[in-house]
């Protein structure tokens, strides 16, 4: 074993060989090409032979995965903790690269604990028996596709064991002999088993942000075997430290919106959830190994019970002010009780995780959808269209046109699934998702007992500051007629630089005063809308403010607001202020977004933008108490300005500077220019 | 009622946790390297910052005294016949500001109280600041007061130059003093502040002997008072009095100079020839002092 190799050559495991390693694998991710491809993959499907590969079988795609791994070489580095990458290269033409004969939608966290638990051939054998006894066509189908799938997994492992064990990696060779075909038997074999999975997730079906989830939960009982077997608690945080690293190595460094990498799980998030109710001592090791590797990937997420024990908790913040915008923290109590108040288990309450832009999933047993609501476009459109008396009259017309395009929305949703479809989609999921290998169908297909349908708006404080200005300035002082005034806005603002400079004046949302019962008004008024939208058995819509970066992506096609955003500018992000609003201290800003009914969604985020560094008690005490005041997550950036703009100018010299972006980290130096700006105009405490 | 200059959330240096900080206008002293030029005279005061000044002319026609000309499309501001009325400062005006309004005790206590959460989960609290907060003696002591009996920590930051009759009546509502400790030599203190620190060292003395906690604060100002007998003299209070709990060493920062100018004030040449403290080996004072006192110091 690798391991022990290190260990009779120096009698310890040495720290320094370990660091080499991680330091020597880090830079190669930084060396990686952002405009190199997954070559193989390319090659093989662009060139896919069709007397082979017949498009009318009804196992097409699980046999163009399965010539595909069978195809596809198995480079190994001898530095490798882990095992398992992918050949990138640059070709001629990038035209239809990626191919998406076969990809996924990705966005869900697999049941690797029943992979560890059962291995693949546990797997299938349940879905033979289960096939055999509903011996209706689709589920032989699906048991058929099923073998041929995890048979190429088992032959690509193999493969992968040889390739180690001829670079002197015994121990991932020995993992890979066995898993993920057979269960793991160590913590060392269940990581390398589900690294194996997740690069064929990712890279070959192709598709963004796979998550891990409850990884302190699921990987505990490898935890405590390895303990038992006398490794220390430092060569744990090493073997994580080395799995955490492969999560950088796949998804490039580009931003998913600009300058692509031409890969289907381009900038992908990768995501480990910790916490919850039983924090245990495999979630400070991962805690301790995240800081260890500090990179933009994993993305930590510590789901905080407001009765966690102290020391996890301290140990949260420690690890935040380190790891900053590469960590999340959601307060978990406030989660499960929305979950049991919508009707969930206890059981599934408990047991839900974060992953990709701030949404949820009921852990494995889900997949997600994600549906923008045009809440800026919409709110134009009633104000500009319709003479109103009060702000709630306006705020009624809102919601009804907002609930009308959502109901439109989740139609097409319902009528978009077709089974062809899912196979194609869900070849390799369905092994490890919902119900899927119980009921012998894919997740869209019938597979899945529960359905999340993410519900989010975005630019709260935009339309909040906006019914601000019409309140003040037609209603209360009437300085104008309704018309007079719209109409000012909808010249945005054209000779009337007064009045710009008034509602740009006037009080905002995220000063902790009164102007913020707006915020409130409109949030509420959004999260009962959805709230009340009844969706057949186990289908959630879940309210969440957040806008991913519609924000700006949406922002030129969207007239002037009443509160003085002029056409085309960007609008507010997630749950802020207007960008640079926010002026009274950080403890006000909570305050303010703490009125918006944060209990009330599941999804959406919160961030926090720092000048300087913070001491863990100060984030501690900051984020406990937007958490009891109902705050559902929080994410930091600890920026200085002098930094990021010496980054504009000299971006080599700041490869690994990440900053928070909507729900993640994101490179900095990988982003185009009007992100770059926009991050620098945040207000910073 | 009483005058204050700005009311900041979130400080935290300020005393322990997370806290709110009340700036009361008006001071004493005139330290040369004050950085609150805005805190120093009791009444209101306008600043005018040019370089946020967009030309508009929108303050042009507002003032009664025409001290807003707008000359050859640039803006051009005259504070001489200025008369402090304040009409000149315009919605979304990013130049013009004024320092300085009137505020009741229970008006700041209740806007304070918004962070009470905060507060009792960081260990933080209310403090005064300035200015000189004793300064505005019946105010200072009401808003003390009336923290107490909303169960807040107290702090207050003091030059100690102020009456110590009225720091009397302040104890039973101040849980920790941030004293101010700015030079070791009289003749010297007078020269930089204004006031020579008889009073002060006896206010000093004063609050320790009646058993209230202190943490000394010590400006570090480079070529004024950057000695080793200052040093000495910071490490010998802190070894005399027992209820000193730590000593906090201010480096020198700029932010203040152009708020000179804003204000129409002079700016001492030497303080202004300073730059930022850089130049000071901050870490070797600390280790200096450090090496002569047990008691706790850090740099703030
Ligand atoms: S001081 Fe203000 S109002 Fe006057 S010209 Fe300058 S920007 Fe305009
Ligand atoms: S404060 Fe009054 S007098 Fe002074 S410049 Fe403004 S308007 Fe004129
Ligand atoms: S005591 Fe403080 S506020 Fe007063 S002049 Fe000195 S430094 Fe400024």
């Amino acid at each position: 074993m690798y391991f022990s190799f290190i260990r009779t050559l120096f009698g310890k495991i040495d720290m320094k060989i370990i660091n080499e390693k991680l330091n020597y694998l880090k830079e190669l991710v930084f060396e990686s090409d952002n405009t190199a491809c997954f070559i193989e993959r390319e090659k093989f499907l662009n060139n896919l032979d069709t007397s082979v590969y017949n498009v009318e079988s009804l196992n097409y795609h699980a046999n163009i995965l399965a010539g595909m791994l069978d195809n596809v070489s198995v480079p190994v580095d001898e530095n490798d903790i882990f095992v398992g990458r992918v050949v990138e290269g640059v070709l001629d033409s990038f035209e239809g690269v990626p191919n998406r004969t076969l990809k996924s939608n990705g966005h869900m966290s697999p049941e690797y604990a029943r992979l560890w638990q059962k291995g693949y051939k546990g797997i299938l054998a349940d879905i033979k028996k289960n096939a055999e006894q509903r011996s209706d066509e689709k589920s032989m189908v699906f048991y058929e596709n099923a073998r041929i799938v995890v048979e190429a997994i088992r032959r690509y492992s193999k493969r992968y064991a040889d390739a180690a064990r001829s670079k002197g990696l015994t121990r991932a060779a020995d993992a890979l002999e066995r898993v993920p075909y057979e269960p793991a038997y160590d913590l060392y074999s269940a990581l390398q088993g589900a690294w194996i999975v997740h690069l064929i997730a990712s890279c070959y079906v192709g598709a963004r942000d796979y998550a891990f989830g409850r990884l302190d939960q699921s990987l505990y009982p490898y935890y405590l075997k390895e303990l038992a077997n006398g490794t220390t608690k430092e060569e744990i945080e090493d073997i994580l430290a080395g799995f955490f690293i492969k999560t950088n190595e796949i998804c490039g460094r580009t931003s998913w919106n600009y300058k692509r990498k031409p890969i289907l799980c381009n900038s992908s998030k990768q995501y480990v959830n910790i916490g919850g109710e039983n924090p245990n001592e495999l979630s400070f090791a991962i805690l301790a190994a995240a800081k260890k590797v500090n990179m933009a990937q994993p993305q930590i997420v510590v789901l905080l019970d407001s009765g966690a024990n102290e020391k996890f908790t301290d140990a949260t913040f420690e690890a935040l002010t380190v790891l900053t915008d590469k960590m999340n923290v959601y307060s978990y109590t406030s989660v499960k009780s929305f979950l049991l108040e919508k009707g969930l288990s206890e059981e599934i309450a408990s047991d839900f995780t974060y992953s990709a832009c701030c949404t949820f999933d009921l852990n494995h047993r889900n997949i997600r959808e994600e549906y923008f609501l045009p809440s800026v476009q919409t709110f134009c459109n009633v104000i500009y269209e319709k003479d109103f008396d009060n702000i709630n009259e306006i705020v009624e017309a809102y919601f009804d046109a907002l609930r009308e395009n959502l109901l439109e929305h989740l139609d097409l949703v319902q009528q978009k699934v077709s089974f062809t479809k899912n196979r194609k989609a869900f070849v390799l999921d369905a092994l490890l998702i919902g119900d899927c290998t119980e009921k012998c169908r894919y997740p869209l297909n019938g597979g899945l007992t529960y359905h999340v349908y993410n519900v989010f708006f975005s630019g709260i404080a935009t339309v909040a500051d906006s019914l601000a200005a019409i309140d003040k300035l037609v209603f209360e002082e009437k300085r104008f007629t309704y018309r007079e005034f719209i109409d000012i806005v909808k010249s945005n603002y054209q000779g009337n630089d007064d009045v710009l400079a008034f509602v740009t004046s006037l009080p905002k949302y995220g000063n902790d005063l009164s102007v913020d019962k707006y915020a409130a008004m409109v949030g509420e008024a959004f999260v009962s809308m959805v709230n009340s939208i009844s969706l057949p058995k186990g289908k959630y819509a879940i309210p969440g403010f957040y806008s991913l970066d519609k924000d700006n992506r949406w922002a030129k096609d969207i007239p002037a607001t009443p509160d003085g955003r002029l056409w085309g500018d960007p609008f507010s992000e997630n749950q802020s202020p207007t960008y640079g609003a926010d002026r009274n201290g950080i403890t006000s800003l909570i305050n303010s977004v703490s009125r918006l009914p944060l209990e009330k969604t599941a999804t959406g985020g919160f961030n926090l933008t720092f000048s300087g560094a913070v001491k863990p008690e100060i984030l501690k005490a900051l984020v406990t108490t937007f958490f009891e005041k109902g705050g559902l997550h929080v994410g930091i950036t600890v920026l200085s300005r002098r930094e990021l703009e010496d980054a504009m100018k000299t971006p080599d010299k700041y490869k690994s500077l990440t900053v928070r972006l909507y729900g993640f980290s994101e490179y900095f130096i990988n982003m185009p220019e009007w992100q770059q700006r926009a991050i620098l105009n945040r207000t910073a405490y | 009622m009483g005058k204050v200059f700005n009311i900041q959330k979130f400080c935290t240096s300020d005393g322990p946790g997370i806290r709110t900080t009340v700036f009361l206008k008006g001071c004493p002293l005139r330290c040369v390297w004050c950085h609150n030029p805005e805190s120093h005279s009791f009444s209101d005061e306008l600043s005018y910052n040019s370089d946020n000044c967009i030309s508009c002319g929108r303050c042009v026609m507002s003032c009664p005294n025409q001290c807003h000309k707008i000359i050859n499309g640039g803006h051009v501001f005259d504070r001489n016949a200025c008369r402090s009325c304040f009409r000149c400062i315009q919605p979304a005006c990013k130049a013009l500001k004024r320092y300085g309004y009137e505020i009741s005790a229970d008006e700041i206590i209740q806007d304070a109280m918004k962070d009470e959460a905060f507060y009792r989960n960081s260990g933080g609290g209310i403090t005064l600041s300035g200015g000189e907060p004793f300064a505005q003696p019946e105010f200072c002591v009401e808003i003390l007061k009336k923290a107490k009996e909303n169960g807040l920590h107290t702090c207050i930051e003091t030059c100690g130059h102020i009456s110590t009759d009225i720091l009397a009546q302040s104890l039973d509502f101040v849980d920790l003093y941030l004293f101010d400790y700015k030079e070791t030599d009289p003749v010297k203190h007078t020269e930089y502040t204004g006031v020579d620190n008889t009073l002060i060292l006896e206010n000093l003395r004063y609050i320790n002997s009646v058993g209230k906690q202190i943490i000394l604060r010590c400006p570090l100002i480079p070529t004024f008072n950057d000695t080793k007998e200052h040093f000495e003299g910071i490490a010998d209070i802190a070894n005399k009095y027992a209820n000193i709990i730590k000593v906090e060493i201010e480096p020198y920062h700029d932010f203040g100079c152009n708020k000179y100018e804003q204000l129409g004030k002079a700016i001492n040449e030497q303080i202004k020839s300073i730059g930022v403290s850089e130049k000071t080996n901050i870490e070797g004072v600390l280790a200096y002092i450090q090496d002569k006192t047990s008691k706790p110091v850090i740099i703030a």
